[in-house]
């Protein structure tokens, strides 16, 4: 069912890119990838809507409120809730369903690099039973050419620079660096920073680059490839949307991409080493105690990093 | 109440991880087991080890590495020539062990690319095919003496009539190199994948492309002496007896084809039998006839004529070639209640193998 559905009309859609790309395995991943997320741009939009919607839900007074109020009692609590997503017109639901369609596709794209790069006798039978002739010449496709750059997509990168006896992974450290980058832009400010949700999601964002790093040194250089493709492509999406939230990409720079008047003259750009000081921050009368702790935090983190 | 951070996110992350490994097949390799024979042994190349076994009751003579080794993964089917043994794995990595007590000799290991085929000794000449896409010259002490790149992986282990070596390739091309030096002296594009290795024979080369066709090939120039469409993938190489080729194919069809050049193309094929299942690994000769196995765990003896001698089945997969030592039919099996099976000729059971834990 899920090889029928998901698996075999991926791999015939990946493999027909690279047949007509002049069989170039690492343009068809980034193709493939490119046209995956734009057909599942729709669902992105959506669940960005969504995580908007929970944001405001969230920063307004009357929701923290009737969480005080009702402690004790979660279904009034629950019927209040309801109540004030009416009343700000939010779904629910609308953050979650995008991203309940979007994820066995992003699976589903995830097994067929890996189906389609067949390491082994067993994977490219297999991969050989996926194909469908109609479309696709077997003698074009299988094997893949998988040489990419300085890359073979089947087996981990390693750059061989002349004057090191050892492979330098520059393809991890690219997935590392943009998979940090996506989730910072992706993170919305926190209505409180202390909360355990935020302080839980920035801990996420510190080590998923690792992970991600990781999984890029140990697993084929296809893969690695596909990662830095989406990320880049994540990237894009929520800027061209609007929604990339550049001022927690450098936690050191919240002044500097803040809306107040001096970062508009474009002088603020001189004045950055000095964003953080705490003369600094006594000029923005709207930043609270513990926002102003969160970012002393961040900054010794920077520091120590 | 409130849930500790730390542990939260590690599970998490954790549970992340497990769920791309799982989705990967990347990390964990996974094919059929690689079976060589020697004398009263039977080698068996299967996920972290590799294992000798007495063939006349099954039992375990050795293991290498002693203890499972997790970071290892062998498939290749072991050469074993002159009291040496030569097996590659799925880590970049050919050893040297010794046949009678599994001892490692020497490591020969590269960067990157995986070891698939079986390597090839000539003289004293190691020829190791690599997924890297290179075929690997060494000496018996494991030092290379030269390398010749080809334009895709190598999963198919190559033959030599002392001069030259005749490599089979991912990239359509059926390659013949000077031995010495590993020059090229000719190649011939025959248009498919070559996922067997050849066989030689009276100065021709008889191939199988993974598209379907048997060549013919002029060993002296790469010539294609004759082809046959067969239309049907075939995955392994065909078996060479009495100047008759015999293979299987991935449709369930047994061929059997005259190496005579002076037969027309369509007196080529002698018969053909329908197993019905897939044959995926290459077939093997006993006295009176031939054996061939499928992925439906189908065991067919059939004699050189195409009649059937004798079936048995067993519950696994059976994509490796089997072995015949010393009168008795081992199978090696995929996903199966045991890993290695073993017969009598005339298909009675003898002893099953699991890899001991």
């Amino acid at each position: 069912m899920w090889d029928a559905l998901i698996i075999t009309p991926f791999t015939n859609v990946l493999l027909f890119i690279y047949q007509v790309t002049g069989q170039n395995f690492g343009i068809a991943i980034i193709l493939f990838t490119i046209l995956i997320r734009l057909v599942t741009h729709p669902l992105t939009v959506q669940q960005m809507k969504g995580t908007t919607g929970m944001q405001k839900l969230q920063s307004d007074p009357r929701f923290k409120e009737m969480q005080e109020k009702y402690k004790g009692d979660k279904e009034k609590l629950s019927q209040e809730q309801m109540k004030l997503y009416k009343e700000l017109g939010i779904n629910p639901f609308a953050s979650c369903l995008p991203m309940v369609i979007q994820f066995p596709i992003i699976i589903g794209l995830y097994q067929t690099i890996i189906q389609a790069m067949s390491t082994t006798p067993l994977d490219m039978l297999r991969l050989s039973r996926h194909i469908w002739p109609q479309l696709l010449d077997i003698n074009a496709v299988i094997p893949l050419n998988s040489n990419f750059l300085w890359m073979q997509l089947g087996q981990p990168e390693r750059l061989i620079i002349p004057f090191l006896n050892f492979g330098v992974p520059i393809l991890a450290v690219v997935v590392m660096i943009t998979t940090y980058m996506q989730s910072k832009l992706l993170t919305p400010p926190s209505a409180n920073p202390n909360d355990q949700t935020s302080q839980m999601t920035g801990m996420m964002n510190l080590y998923m680059p690792f992970f991600m790093g990781y999984l890029a040194l140990t697993l084929a250089s296809g893969l690695s490839l596909y990662f830095v493709v989406s990320n880049v492509i994540g990237i894009l999406q929520y800027a061209i949307l609007g929604k990339a939230n550049w001022k927690s990409l450098i936690p050191t720079m919240p002044k500097f991409f803040s809306s107040g008047p001096k970062d508009n003259d474009g002088k603020g750009i001189e004045k950055k080493p000095v964003a953080h000081k705490p003369e600094s921050r006594a000029k923005q009368p709207n930043r609270g105690k513990n926002e102003s702790r969160k970012n002393n935090a961040g900054n010794n983190r920077a520091n120590s990093r | 109440m409130k849930i500790p951070r730390f542990p939260l996110i590690l599970t998490i992350t954790l549970l992340f991880g497990l769920l791309l490994s799982a989705c990967s097949g990347a990390a964990v390799v996974n094919t059929w087991p690689g079976l060589s024979s020697g004398d009263d042994t039977v080698f068996l190349a299967y996920q972290n080890g590799v294992f000798a076994i007495d063939v006349s009751n099954g039992s375990l003579l050795w293991r290498f590495p002693a203890k499972a080794d997790g970071g290892k993964s062998f498939y290749a089917p072991p050469t074993v020539i002159d009291n040496q043994m030569f097996v590659g794995d799925y880590t970049n990595t050919l050893y040297s062990l010794n046949p009678t007590s599994g001892a490692k000799i020497w490591e020969f290991k590269k960067e990157s690319g995986h070891f698939v085929s079986s390597p090839q000794v000539v003289n004293d000449t190691v020829l190791a095919p690599s997924s890297d896409n290179n075929l690997y010259a060494l000496d018996q002490n494991g030092s290379l003496r030269w390398s010749f790149k080809t334009n895709n992986v190598l999963w198919a282990q190559p033959v030599s009539d002392g001069q030259l070596v005749y490599l089979p390739a991912m990239d359509h091309n059926l390659y013949a190199l000077n031995l010495s030096d590993g020059s090229k002296v000719w190649s011939t594009d025959l248009g498919g994948s070559l996922l067997g290795s050849p066989v030689l024979q009276d100065g021709v080369l008889y191939v199988n492309t993974m598209d379907g066709k048997t060549y013919a090939v002029n060993a002296q120039d790469g010539k294609v002496v004759w082809k046959v469409e067969i239309g049907e993938q075939i995955w392994a190489s065909p078996v060479f007896h009495e100047n008759n080729l015999y293979f299987g194919t991935s449709a369930g069809t047994v061929y059997a084809l005259s190496t005579d050049p002076s037969v027309s193309a369509a007196e080529r094929v002698l018969w053909k039998v329908t197993i019905g299942n897939p044959v995926i690994g290459a077939g093997v000769v006993i006295p009176n006839g031939l054996v061939f196995t499928t992925e439906a765990g189908d065991i067919q003896a059939m004699s050189f004529t195409g009649e059937t001698l004798w079936i048995k089945k067993v519950n696994g997969k059976l994509y490796s070639t089997p072995v015949v030592v010393n009168d008795t039919l081992v199978i090696a099996a995929t996903e199966g209640d045991s890993l290695l099976t073993a017969y009598n000729l005339d298909g009675g059971q003898k002893w099953v193998f699991t890899v001991p834990k």
